[in-house]
């Protein structure tokens, strides 16, 4: 029984998981500087952290490739192999619907009124919430794979629902912002669409990070 | 010149043979050493059970004293009987030169699979040597076909029964233990349970499967009851020890119960394993010691005391010197094997053994342990194993028998060329 024998062992596809789900939570206070920046309407800044998360983005798809690319057809997993597929897919797009917004955001410059300035903060904490309450869930899971303890399974399960309690709250305050948006009088009615379609943007976020969270919950079902 | 045997000079022939012979058993040794020590050790370092420097120390000193104290004081000439000694050769210095030609080409396709980091069975290799031999010697007639077919199903039975039952100990633990609320009190209740079915497989294979066991000539109701009634009593005791000793809860307390467990089945595994095994080096050695004494071809030999004590030296001075390279390499890969898979691995792959050498199948415990990984697996207990290198694995096991085959007719050749 020479190393051969355990060269049976493949690298748990967790390992890329949680490296995956730490640039998701790197890109969280990223995030929210460059929101920041750009109601300070200094683009120089905006650019910077914009910049950021796109790098961070690609840096998510290679751990991403990577992780596919060691799922080969004859491999024997704790989970079904297609479920962590899908699991994986929706976490990497929370990372590039991340981008995409920041990406929407820097197409134009649009001066968003006052009175709806607190409700967009509002909204980028939410997703910040979100984005970095992936990585617990995904530690939790590694656990519960290695110990199929009760405690850790609660865990993952707990990670679970505060996604979810996030995902709601944002929404609320997605369909807040679009009515508001939509509503306000705008010289510019692109000013409108530009800010609709971004809160629709950020609201794929969460969106993503609920679908990933309930196939998580179906990977972890008895 | 030395001459052969009839012209009565060949005294000097067969020193030199026998030379030879022990030289190329030394050499076996330290491969079997080498290779195999990794069955029962390995799994214990990489699920950090002892440290590597415990594994070797005791896993070189379990199969000296296996091999020296446990190993059978007589072996077959021919291994596994796979040979029709009649059909093969009268002449003592021919069979000499063939078992020397078997030892030398099992050794270096052990050898070779050692070096290029594939599991084969030490067993296996020397039983398809010993046919090679039989081959170019005695022709088709001289094989024991009915053997060679008892072999190519150990291959499929050994890992499949494995399989199966590392899949049923491991889905038990989970559901039973793992996935409970307390799950360390319910280890703790369950640790009779496990403990027994443990020593009863450990008395129960040292009874019926290690030569010293069989000296003791017990009936096989008789050792099962033997080993019952030890598991009965050492599994309670084991419980108090447990429940006495650990201060741990949780899923950290259900580990170390099952990381105590496991060191003992590892000790166990190398202590068998140079009681076993120690025979593939030495058994040869002591044909052609035999028929350098006797000069007359037998079909078992006796083995005397110091050449199994050679043989275990050996196997211990390969234990130390690239065993120890390859536990190393073991223990920092397998990082997802924890005490509880450990030990599911284990059970199935030390019950397959002894349930099918109790069926007179020649098996070995390298295939029964890639069967029990796999069953681990399709519980769901491993992160992810892949089936490519258990083909890979499989295909090694296959030609095994054939690539000890061929270079020993070869080698048998020469041999002839140069001594007969």
């Amino acid at each position: 029984m020479r190393s051969a024998f355990f060269s049976i062992f493949r690298k748990s596809p967790f390992e890329g998981l949680l490296r995956h789900a730490e640039i998701i939570r790197e890109a969280a206070p990223l995030f929210r500087m460059a929101f920041i920046a750009y109601l300070d309407e200094s683009r120089s800044d905006f650019e910077k952290y914009h910049n950021k998360v796109t790098m961070l983005e690609s840096e998510g798809d290679s751990v991403k490739r990577n992780i596919r690319g060691h799922l080969p057809r004859g491999i024997l997993l704790p989970m079904d192999k297609f479920q962590l597929l899908w699991y994986l897919r929706e976490q990497d797009k929370i990372l590039d619907s991340t981008q995409d917004s920041l990406h929407w955001l820097s197409y134009r410059n649009t001066a968003i009124p006052d009175e709806y300035v607190d409700d967009l903060l509002l909204m980028v904490d939410k997703i910040t919430s979100v984005l970095k309450s992936i990585h617990p869930l995904v530690a939790a899971a590694e656990s519960y794979f290695q110990s199929f303890s009760e405690n850790h399974r609660a865990m993952v399960k707990s990670a679970i629902k505060q996604i979810r309690e996030y995902e709601f709250e944002s929404d609320q305050v997605e369909r807040k912002l679009i009515a508001d948006f939509l509503n306000f009088p705008f010289e510019n009615p692109t000013s409108a669409f530009h800010l609709v379609r971004l809160v629709e943007y950020m609201g794929d976020i969460s969106n993503h990070a609920q679908n990933a969270g309930d196939m998580m919950r179906a990977m972890i079902a008895r | 010149m030395c001459g052969s045997f009839e012209d009565g000079g060949g005294r000097c022939v067969t020193e030199i043979i026998l030379v030879l012979g022990m030289l190329a058993g030394m050499y076996m040794a330290w491969n079997i050493g080498a290779n195999d020590v990794a069955n029962g050790m390995a799994s214990a370092v990489g699920a950090k059970a002892i440290t590597l420097r415990q594994a070797v120390f005791i896993g070189g000193i379990l199969d000296f004293i296996g091999a020296t104290f446990i190993g059978s004081h007589v072996t077959t000439t021919i291994r596994e009987n796979i040979l029709v000694a009649q059909n093969v050769t009268h002449d003592p210095q021919v069979m000499m030169l063939g078992l020397l030609a078997a030892l030398l080409a099992a050794a270096f396709w052990v050898f070779f699979s050692t070096w290029s980091q594939f599991p084969v069975s030490t067993t296996h290799s020397i039983v398809g040597a010993i046919v090679g031999f039989g081959l170019v010697s005695g022709g088709v007639k001289a094989i024991q076909w009915a053997k060679i077919s008892t072999i190519v199903l150990s291959w499929i039975i050994s890992p499949f029964f494995a399989g199966f039952l590392a899949l049923l100990v491991f889905q038990f633990i989970r559901r039973a233990i793992l996935e409970r609320r307390n799950a360390f009190v319910r280890a703790l209740r369950l640790s009779p349970l496990f403990a027994g079915a443990t020593i009863f497989i450990t008395v129960l294979s040292f009874l019926m499967k290690t030569p010293l066991g069989a000296s003791l000539h017990l009936s096989d109701t008789a050792a099962v009851g033997a080993a019952l009634g030890c598991s009965l009593i050492l599994g309670f005791i084991a419980q108090e020890w447990l429940g006495r000793t650990i201060r741990k809860i949780d899923e950290e307390g259900v580990e170390e119960i099952f990381r105590r467990f496991q060191v003992f089945t590892s000790c166990y595994v190398a202590l068998a394993h140079g009681a076993n095994d120690v025979a593939n080096a030495i058994g040869p050695v002591a044909g052609i010691y035999a028929m350098y004494t006797t000069q007359t071809v037998a079909s078992t030999t006796p083995v005397p005391s110091w050449l199994l004590a050679g043989g275990g030296l050996f196997i211990a001075l390969g234990v130390f010197t690239w065993g120890y390279k390859v536990i190393e390499t073991l223990g920092c890969r397998i990082t997802t094997l924890t005490n509880t898979r450990a030990f599911a691995v284990d059970f199935g792959t030390a019950t397959s053994v002894l349930v099918a050498s109790k069926m007179g199948l020649p098996v070995s415990t390298t295939h029964a342990a890639v069967g029990a990984v796999i069953g681990v697996g399709l519980a769901g207990g491993f992160a992810a194993v892949d089936f490519k290198v258990v083909f890979k694995i499989v295909l090694y096991w296959v030609i095994t028998l054939p690539l000890a085959a061929l270079p020993t007719m070869a080698i048998f050749k020469i041999l002839m060329w140069l001594f007969h």
